[in-house]
């Protein structure tokens, strides 16, 4: 009787502590749980580059009718594109060269008056204003310094 | 001879009790807490009227301190609720696909929707997405949401630059709010765990 006890406590002690085990590794595991929403966060975009500014101009050097335009830089700005007109500061302005740096120099010009005006590009498709001073510029005027 | 084979039919008696309980508390928190479906990419919905979903939802405040522009990561800020009644850790989600495309809208309140700027054209998704829709991703520190009606539930997180916008995303996506599209899954445990202080940051990185 004593003995057949012992058996069937030591036995239920073995099932027990399996269960007891497995469900520990059971409890341990994960699931995957849906989640019940049409959303899952909000984000949020910076406003397109501030134009640059304190755009300049120079000859150089004064006699070489080359044409170096510089800017601030802008933050977060991939690219820069130079801008240029020939008739006046107001008038159409053709792109003429596209640089990740802050400023560009011209191959030679003819002898003239030349208006720039600068914009920062973010990616493709996002672009500032222009440049809020327009760099003007004979090629026979002051040298850069 | 005859105390002792009574002593040890006593012994008996109480593991034989202690062990049977166990059992049935075993049997008790399981059907409680753990009757959950374990297979990796399905749902724990339907599988068990024990385990409600979670509710994954944006909110305005706080306000990304990452913002995105073309080429770059910014922050998701999320609330996540819990209506069961016990604690629930977050460890990965599960993502659509990479060109599963969030809306813009013109202010927090993700009401009026930005023109231009939409879920087929603003080129902002989760970053870390692939080509395959529930692609799972860990968080490095995980996240415990606390029970029904407890301290940190729901629970606001920051998820560090888990959104990505496209370099050709347009302009008219500028100062925009994005409403994230739906995640696919979670990944998570149930049961007895010390909350997530909130607001949190977390997110995942690879």
């Amino acid at each position: 009787m004593s003995r057949g006890a012992l058996l069937v406590a030591v036995a239920l002690t073995a099932v027990c502590s399996l269960f007891v085990s497995s469900g520990t590794a059971w409890a341990a595991a994960n699931w995957t749980v849906k989640v019940a929403t049409v959303n899952s966060g909000e984000a949020k975009a910076q406003a397109l580059p501030a134009a640059p500014v304190a755009t300049s101009a120079c000859t150089t050097p004064a006699s070489a009718r080359t044409v170096k335009v510089s800017w601030a830089a802008i933050t977060h700005a991939t690219t820069y594109g130079v801008y240029q007109a020939t008739t006046s500061a107001t008038g159409t302005y053709t792109l003429v060269m596209s640089v990740s740096t802050t400023s560009w120099t011209s191959g030679v010009l003819a002898t003239g008056h030349y208006w720039y005006e600068v914009k920062a590009n973010i990616g493709t498709n996002w672009a500032s204003a222009s440049s809020t001073a327009t760099a003007e510029r004979t090629t026979t005027s002051s040298a850069c310094s | 001879m005859t105390v002792k084979t009574t002593r040890w039919s006593r012994r008996a008696k109480v593991v034989s009790a202690v062990c049977g309980s166990l059992l049935v508390a075993a049997g008790a928190y399981a059907a409680t807490n753990w009757v959950v479906g374990l297979n990796g990419s399905s749902s724990g919905e339907g599988q068990s009227a024990t385990i409600a979903n979670l509710s994954i939802t944006a909110v305005a405040t706080p306000a990304p301190g990452n913002v995105l522009f073309p080429g770059n990561t910014g922050d998701v800020v999320v609330t996540i609720a819990n209506p069961n009644s016990y604690p629930v850790t977050i460890s990965a989600v599960n993502l659509p696909t990479s060109t599963t495309q969030a809306g813009g809208f013109t202010t927090s309140a993700l009401s009026t929707a930005q023109t231009g700027c939409s879920t087929t054209t603003s080129g902002v998704t989760w970053n870390f997405a692939t080509t395959t829709s529930g692609s799972s991703h860990s968080l490095p520190t995980a996240l415990t949401v606390g029970a029904s009606g407890a301290a940190n539930n729901p629970l606001v997180v920051t998820l560090a630059n888990d959104a990505v916008m496209s370099t050709t995303s347009p302009a008219a996506c500028a100062n925009t709010f994005f409403s994230m599209p739906a995640l696919t899954g979670i990944t998570a445990t149930g049961g007895a765990a010390t909350s997530t202080t909130s607001p949190a940051t977390s997110g995942w990185t690879s």
